[in-house]
């Protein structure tokens, strides 16, 4: 379980962008209304994304509480759009021109954080804790599809930051 | 006709099997032959991989999961004794504890309701937090300095007892179905020799004293208990040297306790 209590942390601090104290206060308030409602929990083996699921829902609601729902107005893509941005997708460069992996957790997480909080959370959950869409969609309480569309443009997103991000690191060098 | 965006969406990747509609036979008959289409898909899993393996991956803080531990214990017990300072949570739990202590305190020492139902994550993960703070500890060969260092993590006096030949080489608290306890460690004749000392049963304060020997998993024991607490000393020596040592460990304490009692006298006098 201590990589449960591992992955609760660092999940609540991206969420919370780096803020620990905020953080803590998130994961505290999360694992108390676990805590209050393990009788729900049917499997032990779906512990984690169980506690996943109520750290998510506790930011969500969290948010709402705080009325910064308007974040999420332009994260959301009707199908036509989204096939739109599929398709407009400019493949990667070759290896060599991407980021020195040392440099690039330092960015990532500068990257991360500029994100709209629902894609943040949506890239978290899938690429970095490595549930499914099906599971992270069961705890954003949304259809498979929004994920999708959310992973698409968290993912175009960093890509980009990213990008910008080794370019200057090369012109800095050269010069 | 199947555009590039369309057949992207429809086999995007990761989202589970899907059925094999006639639009999902042209998206993939699309996707074989579009190299375009063919790098997404590779893109995407290059990027999702980069952004898994660089990601920061940050452990809780020990102060961070003392405090989260320390909530989920008061919710869960429903009051706020246990908030007694951070130091009170260092556990030690040391191997022998595990295996000796866990086995030989089932249905001898403990009346309390065991607190951890194995079904319960919660519970499972406080423990866990429990255990991974067990290099709490403190190396010394000072009675004195060790008493000091308990006194300042355990809710009881503890005297350390020096025995004959044997070698002080330092202390641990412990953690024994949510009671915490001390472990002071000696080696003597080249073996360890552990004293215990944890809270007892509930409510009893009666001097018993008597001493009771008992084995554990190649170790033997020799328990007694005193005014609430209850005490063990655990090694592998032949039961009636750890029996003498018990004996020798209790008339300390008595001296001790003597000693206590005419300090506290003189200051009321005086």
């Amino acid at each position: 379980m201590s990589e449960h209590l591992d992955a609760l942390f660092r999940t609540a601090l991206r969420l919370c962008r780096g803020q620990e104290a905020e953080a803590e206060d998130l994961l505290q308030d999360a694992l108390l209304r676990a805590l209050a409602n393990y009788d729900q929990l049917r499997e032990v083996s779906a512990g984690r994304a169980w506690l996943f699921t109520i750290l998510t829902r506790t930011h969500l609601n969290r948010l709402r509480t705080a009325h910064r729902r308007a974040e999420l107005v332009d994260t959301e893509l009707p199908d036509g759009a989204f096939e739109e941005a599929l398709a407009e997708w400019a493949p990667l460069r070759s290896p060599a021109e991407e980021m020195e992996t040392q440099q690039l957790g330092e960015q990532l997480t500068s990257a991360l954080d500029d994100l709209p909080v629902e894609l943040r959370r949506v890239v978290w959950l899938v690429d970095v804790e490595g549930f499914t869409h099906r599971e992270a969609a069961s705890m954003e309480q949304v259809p498979e599809g929004t994920i999708a569309s959310r992973l698409f443009r968290a993912r175009r997103q960093l890509r980009t930051a990213l990008e910008n991000s080794a370019r200057d690191a090369r012109l800095w060098r050269r010069q | 006709m199947m555009t590039c965006g369309r057949a992207r969406r429809l086999l995007w990747p990761d989202t589970g099997p899907r059925e094999a509609t006639p639009e999902v036979v042209e998206a993939r008959a699309h996707v074989s032959r579009c190299e375009l289409c063919h790098h997404f898909f590779e893109d995407m899993g290059r990027i999702g991989e980069r952004i898994r393996t660089a990601a920061p991956r940050p452990h809780a803080p020990v102060e961070v999961r003392d405090r989260l531990f320390k909530a989920i214990a008061r919710a869960r017990t429903g009051h706020s004794g246990l908030s007694a300072g951070p130091s009170r949570w260092r556990v030690g739990m040391g191997l022998v504890a595990t295996v000796v202590l866990g086995g030989a305190w089932l249905g001898y020492v403990v009346t309390h309701r065991p607190l951890t139902p194995a079904s319960d994550p919660l519970s499972a993960l406080v423990e866990d937090q429990l255990r991974s703070q067990a290099s709490q500890r403190i190396v010394a060969s000072d009675s004195l300095t060790v008493a000091q260092w308990l006194g300042d993590r355990v809710p009881f006096a503890v005297t350390v007892p020096l025995f004959p030949e044997a070698r002080l080489t330092g202390a641990r608290t412990l953690l024994v179905n949510r009671q915490l306890g001390a472990a002071v460690d000696y080696v003597i004749s080249g073996k360890s020799l552990s004293y215990y000392v944890l809270p007892g049963r509930s409510g009893n304060s009666v001097r018993s004293q008597e001493i009771r020997l008992t084995s554990r998993s190649g170790y033997h024991l020799a328990t007694w208990e005193d005014a609430g607490l209850t005490y063990a000393l655990v090694a592998v020596l032949p039961e009636p040297e750890l029996l003498a040592l018990a004996r020798y460990c209790i008339h300390q304490m008595v001296a001790d306790l003597g000693r206590s009692r005419a300090r506290l006298e003189r200051s009321q006098h005086s």
